[in-house]
């Protein structure tokens, strides 16, 4: 059955059709979700947020590309929650125990930044890369994720962040010069091509 | 530093959308252009292709786990939907109501505006003599003329027109004031401001005296000669100068039915004088009492703003708790009086666009606190 007729069914209230078209891009909303979350369980939620509210809204859409209109409900969930995190901050913010004893586990000091463990999980690239995603304004980082993460054509981009084309166009541009700056600082990861200039200067 | 830097952003942002293929061919040409002709473009360029390349090499994360949903699931997420309907829908529903209340009432307003200025003079909501003029400038000049002249054959009346009786009784519309002859239906608007406005000679002298003259139920109210009237308008779309006038105290009597002071067109020919409002020339010089006032209703004489707005003065001989019994022996009188109707009405109007809103702006919160959950 084609994506249409899916989606058709799954506007009728079909439970079945909808689950198909979640199996076809859950990976994907989970990977646009893991960028914008940097965190597997949290992405996880995420996305699962995402498809309750896509499934309470499905008789809303209004055509266009349904995996545009996916990978918005996906980033808005994945900004939800990361507003939610910055309300409610799961570690504790005091250095003492419930007894009053100081707490000698250092999770309280820790900050966003990668764990050793993680970092040896993924490559050097890749982390220097998610590093600097995470760095990115959220529209910014929206635009790059979609385009340049999920691989979406820029009108495709524009219907999920409900923009016009030329502001996608200059997001993206934004976010990439902001993404190059950033990874100039990784020096040694980067493919030779990422050094050229900084040679070129030097010599 | 990086070379990029030295791009301007629209340079840039062109370079990136020729990298995605998302100029149009004569972009992509100039473009083409400057790689040819500069060797450091060309760099920017490999480097940004470079860069994009790199990212969407990254290793595509796969889901965990399936995201789809239970029958169980599914089902708690309809009834949250129709909850966040339910509730939308009643938001909807109180707002159009407001609307619909506010449009009326405008609607109303302005016909009743247009009906009264031309209705018969048994809708005349309160009638003051004064003298046939076609110049509001000339009764400006001479005042005393719309109360004095009480034996004039063809006195005019002053007739107004409560237009958004927004309040109760807080007079919170505009008025319009019209003059007219019994015989001559067509009204002829005066200027208001010009109307009531203060005699040029002393008031004392002219033995007029000032009074506030309420809007909707004519009731009037001695002003305060050093406070001044100190009524404040609800709304304040109507200044209050405008209810103010300077008038021949002979012509105020008590109304025995709402037990407020009011105008008359001759002096006693409306019912016993307010003896209170006598001076030198209404009163009786052959006795030096005073009748007290006795109505139910307090007679405000003016608001003490340097004590809180508390009441000047109010009737000498009647108790606060004596109020409630009198209000409720003069209840069966309430009935036929269409001051009291329309009073009774704006404050219905009143709470029922206040419920309303409170209720709009309840269900809406509810109805955005269930969307985003």
């Amino acid at each position: 059955m084609d994506e249409n007729s899916l989606i058709d069914l799954a506007r009728k209230g079909e439970l079945d059709a909808f689950n198909q078209l979640i199996l076809m891009y859950q990976d994907l909303a989970f990977n646009v979700a893991y960028r914008i979350m940097n965190d597997d369980e949290a992405a996880a939620d995420a996305t699962q947020e995402a498809v309750i509210s896509m499934y309470k809204r499905i008789d809303t859409y209004r055509g266009g590309s349904f995996k545009a209109w996916f990978m918005r409900i996906v980033t808005n969930a994945c900004y939800d929650a990361l507003r939610w995190q910055k309300r409610r901050p799961a570690v504790a913010l005091e250095p003492e125990t419930d007894d009053g004893e100081r707490n000698e586990s250092p999770a309280w000091l820790e900050d966003g930044a990668l764990k050793p463990e993680e970092t040896l999980e993924k490559s050097e690239l890749e982390a220097a890369i998610q590093h600097c995603i995470d760095e990115l304004p959220k529209n910014f980082k929206t635009v790059f994720l979609l385009v340049d993460v999920s691989g979406e054509d820029y009108e495709s981009a524009a219907e999920s962040i409900q923009r016009p084309v030329g502001t996608v166009k200059s997001r993206l541009s934004r976010a990439r010069q902001k993404m190059q700056q950033c990874l100039q600082g990784f020096g040694e990861l980067l493919p030779s091509i990422f050094r050229l200039n900084t040679e070129d200067d030097d010599g | 530093m990086d070379k990029m830097q030295k791009l301007s952003p629209k340079v840039f942002e062109s370079l990136s959308a020729y990298i995605d293929g998302q100029l149009s061919p004569e972009e992509a040409q100039a473009i083409e252009a400057k790689l040819a002709a500069s060797i450091k473009f060309q760099q920017a360029h490999d480097q940004l292709k470079a860069m994009r390349a790199t990212v969407r090499a990254m290793p595509q994360r796969k889901a965990p786990r399936n995201f789809i949903l239970t029958r169980a699931e599914a089902a708690e997420a309809k009834r949250g939907r129709n909850w966040s309907r339910a509730f939308g829908l009643a938001f909807s529903l109180c707002a159009v109501l407001l609307v619909t209340l506010f449009s009326y009432d405008g609607m109303s307003n302005l016909l009743g505006a247009n009906k009264s200025a031309f209705d018969s003079p048994s809708n005349i909501e309160m009638a003051a003599p004064m003298a046939a003029s076609d110049s509001a400038e000339e009764m400006a000049s001479e005042p005393r003329l719309m109360f004095d002249e009480v034996e004039s054959e063809k006195p005019v009346l002053l007739n107004w027109v409560p237009t958004a009786g927004v309040g109760g009784g807080g007079g919170s519309g505009p008025r319009e004031i019209w003059s007219s002859t019994p015989e001559d239906e067509s009204p002829i608007e005066i200027q208001p401001q010009v109307a009531s406005a203060q005699p040029e000679q002393d008031p004392i002298e002219e033995e007029l005296i000032h009074v506030h003259i309420h809007p909707i139920s004519g009731a009037v109210t001695i002003c305060d000669p050093i406070d001044g009237c100190g009524y404040g308008s609800s709304s304040g779309a109507v200044s209050e100068k405008e209810n103010e006038h300077w008038v021949n105290p002979d012509l105020i009597y008590l109304d025995p039915i709402t037990g407020e002071h009011k105008l008359c067109e001759k002096p006693g020919a409306c019912g016993e004088s307010a003896g209170i409002f006598a001076s030198g020339k209404g009163a009786d010089e052959s006795s030096d009492e005073i009748t007290p006032y006795e109505s139910a209703f307090p007679l405000i004489l003016g608001l003490d703003h340097k004590n809180e707005g508390e009441v000047l003065s109010v009737s000498p001989s009647i108790e606060h708790e004596d109020l409630e019994a009198k209000l409720s022996e003069q209840a069966g009188d309430y009935a036929g009086d269409v001051d009291h109707q329309r009073y009774l009405q704006n404050q219905l109007k009143l709470w029922l666009k206040i419920g309303l809103a409170s209720l709009a702006a309840l269900f809406a919160v509810i109805w955005l606190i269930i969307r985003r959950r």
